[in-house]
């Protein structure tokens, strides 16, 4: 792979983990998924 | 897992006892790996309780019923999932039955793809375990609580390998394979994945097996249907499904990447409620399609790696899964699912499309896994090869962080209310069977996080409930193929709804208080109170009870029972002779 191989590779890796660590945190945050809906009818695609 | 393999990056020594030492110390890392993965995503499990997400309903013990073996008006769905649930449930329990499956469908999966390429390293094993068994289709089938669907994910790659063994002529691999079809079709879906993928493997033109072989394997995967085939076909309301269900339960766009990019990333259920939210950040995304195109770098090298016909019922099965998950954006796709659904006994099996993506998702797992394998030989020195190989393996975590402890707290197990026991053991299923109030599928616990889940009742009581199946999806409602759930619907807004329920041979009613609905006015007070607790109510409905006739006829549902059960315990039995040889040969030349 040579020298460039190594750079290449090294800046994948940053890239990588910088998506991971943006990715983690953003789920992290709470959502408003959670907000119960209270219809009388419970759907099938309700959360 | 005795195929030959070394650590990634790792130069094979010459002699054969460190090659072997190699190949050991290989399998228990991928086994630790897989063990990992496994506590990561399901960890919550280990704390005391029931998972309740959706269809996935765990109760202490499930009783045995005709409705078990498909022996009433509904149309057989998870037959002959509930009789083998409630027999092993009175053995394990049914919360450790629960746990059981689902650590061993991820553990399974993880290690069958682990071991599906026969040719790699250590490193790239890991890559095809974390693919497979950590991705948006695994996270989406697990929530909306299709587990038996993942039972037969699980087995797939399993079913890869002994094909591949069935081809190469080694009749030892037949029993397993037929057993893991078996356990497989629990359910239509599972049955599909399973029969579709070790059919094909057998049945593909080539291989050193036998006619014989080809002839068997094939009249056992069919008749391992039968046991749900039966009372569909036998129902006396043919098994046809409303066409609306055609787009209520078409795949959809679950990421910014839009319907094809979400099927492609292995997303796209029709629930958006069943939808991880990770599916909506770049970042993630960003790295779902980093491995994408790692199986996309891969793909030419799978041929490397298994055979041509594994390959090519592999790649068709997959496109096949693609098609079938997108056809209802495809022109005319709709009209023809319509057809087939309303119009061709068991077409309902394909709404809901996008769960035969199972298929792709090996393809995809074996390929990225291909794909590292590849980077990992132009890699420098040793070192870089396994951190090529320990980075590609992340990715799956890293791109899909929610799935993991129990999908970000969505598999939170519950415990039942006290009351319910007692309502429980109040009944008596001789004196007619149970309607359950409110009248509606779903249910939403405040002791269950307040999580839409399919009403628990009809398994948690030890007698046969009507079940109602119209669904509603959005602002329609699908509506449901039995019968006597909507005349119980009818009744229940009737003026004498309790002489209606006696007539359809309905004698208790029962009322969960803890959960959004409405119970028909008027009705509890021309019933007979049983057990009034304000959390589980139980009713007792007065006078003559009827019976509902209208179910598949018994003996031929009860002969596929007893087909499907002599076939697995005559496969189980092989498996066990084969093991038991194995190890008498190993212990001989140990002592030679």
């Amino acid at each position: 792979m040579g020298n460039f191989g190594g750079v290449v590779a090294a800046i994948v890796g940053v890239v990588l983990a910088g998506l991971t660590v943006v990715t983690a945190v953003n789920v992290s945050q709470p959502s408003d998924a959670d907000d119960v809906s209270h219809e009388e009818l419970i759907n099938y695609d309700d959360n | 897992m005795s195929a030959p393999h070394t650590v990634a990056g790792a130069v094979a020594p010459p002699d054969s006892g460190a090659k072997h030492r190699r190949a050991h110390r290989g399998d228990w890392i991928l086994l630790t790996w897989c063990a990992l993965l496994t506590a990561a995503m399901l960890g919550p499990l280990a704390w005391p309780g029931y998972v309740l997400s959706y269809d996935m309903v765990a109760v202490p013990d499930q009783a045995l019923l005709p409705s078990s073996v498909g022996l009433s008006s509904a149309v057989p769905r998870a037959v002959p999932l509930d009789a083998a649930v409630a027999i092993l449930d009175s053995v394990l329990t049914g919360q450790l039955l629960q746990k059981l499956a689902l650590g061993g469908i991820v553990l399974g999966a993880a290690l069958g793809a682990g071991l599906a390429l026969p040719t790699v390293r250590t490193g790239t094993r890991l890559v095809a375990a974390s693919a497979y068994a950590w991705n948006a289709y695994v996270f989406e089938r697990l929530v909306i609580g299709h587990w038996p669907t993942l039972i037969a994910y699980a087995a797939l790659p399993w079913l890869l390998i002994l094909g591949r063994r069935v081809r190469r002529g080694r009749t030892s691999a037949l029993a397993p394979a037929v057993l893991l079809v078996g356990v497989s079709a629990l359910t239509p879906t599972g049955g599909l994945l399973a029969a579709a993928l070790f059919g094909l493997l057998v049945l593909a033109p080539g291989g050193r097996h036998s006619r014989r072989v080809r002839v068997v394997s094939t009249v056992a995967v069919l008749a391992l249907q039968a046991p749900w085939i039966v009372p569909s076909v036998l129902r006396p309301d043919p098994a046809v499904s409303d066409p609306a269900g055609v787009a209520a339960f078409a795949a959809a766009s679950d990421s910014p990447l839009g319907l094809l990019g979400s099927l492609l990333t292995l997303g796209g259920i029709w629930n958006e409620g069943a939808v991880p939210d990770s599916r909506a950040l770049p970042s993630a995304l960003a790295l779902t399609v980093v491995l994408l195109a790692l199986a996309v770098f891969g793909a030419t090298e799978l041929r490397r790696h298994l055979g041509r016909a594994e390959l090519v019922v592999l790649t068709a099965l997959a496109a096949a899964g693609l098609v079938v998950a997108l056809s209802s954006a495809l022109p005319g796709g709709d009209a023809v699912l319509e057809w087939l659904v309303a119009e061709v006994p068991g077409g309902g099996l394909i709404r809901d499309g996008q769960k035969f993506l199972a298929w792709y998702a090996l393809l995809v797992a074996l390929a990225a896994a291909a794909g590292a394998a590849r980077l990992a030989r132009a890699a420098v020195n040793r070192n870089t090869a396994v951190a090529v190989a320990l980075a590609a393996a992340l990715v799956p975590v890293a791109a899909l962080p929610d799935l993991a402890w129990g999908a970000a707290g969505r598999l939170e197990p519950s415990h039942y209310p006290a009351a319910w026991a007692g309502v429980r053991a109040a009944i008596d299923g001789g004196r007619g069977d149970v309607v359950v109030l409110p009248y509606q599928p779903f249910r939403r616990f405040p002791w269950a996080g307040d999580r839409t889940v399919l009403d628990p009742a009809p398994r948690y009581l030890d007698a046969e409930v009507v079940v109602p199946d119209a669904l509603p999806v959005g602002d329609t409602v699908v509506p449901g193929e039995d019968r006597r759930a909507a005349e119980v619907a009818a009744a229940l807004d009737g003026d004498d709804a309790a002489r209606e329920l006696a007539a359809l041979g309905v004698g208790w009613v029962a009322v969960e208080r803890d959960t959004p609905g409405t119970v028909p006015d008027g009705l509890l007070e021309s019933l007979e109170s049983v057990d009034i607790n304000g959390t589980f109510d139980l009713y007792r409905v007065p006078g003559d009870i009827g019976t509902w006739t209208r179910i598949p006829p018994a003996p031929p549902v009860i002969v596929a029972d007893i087909i499907f059960s002599v076939i697995l315990a005559v496969a189980s039995a092989d498996v066990a002779r084969n093991a038991f040889s194995r190890r008498r040969r190993s212990l001989r030349s140990q002592e030679s």
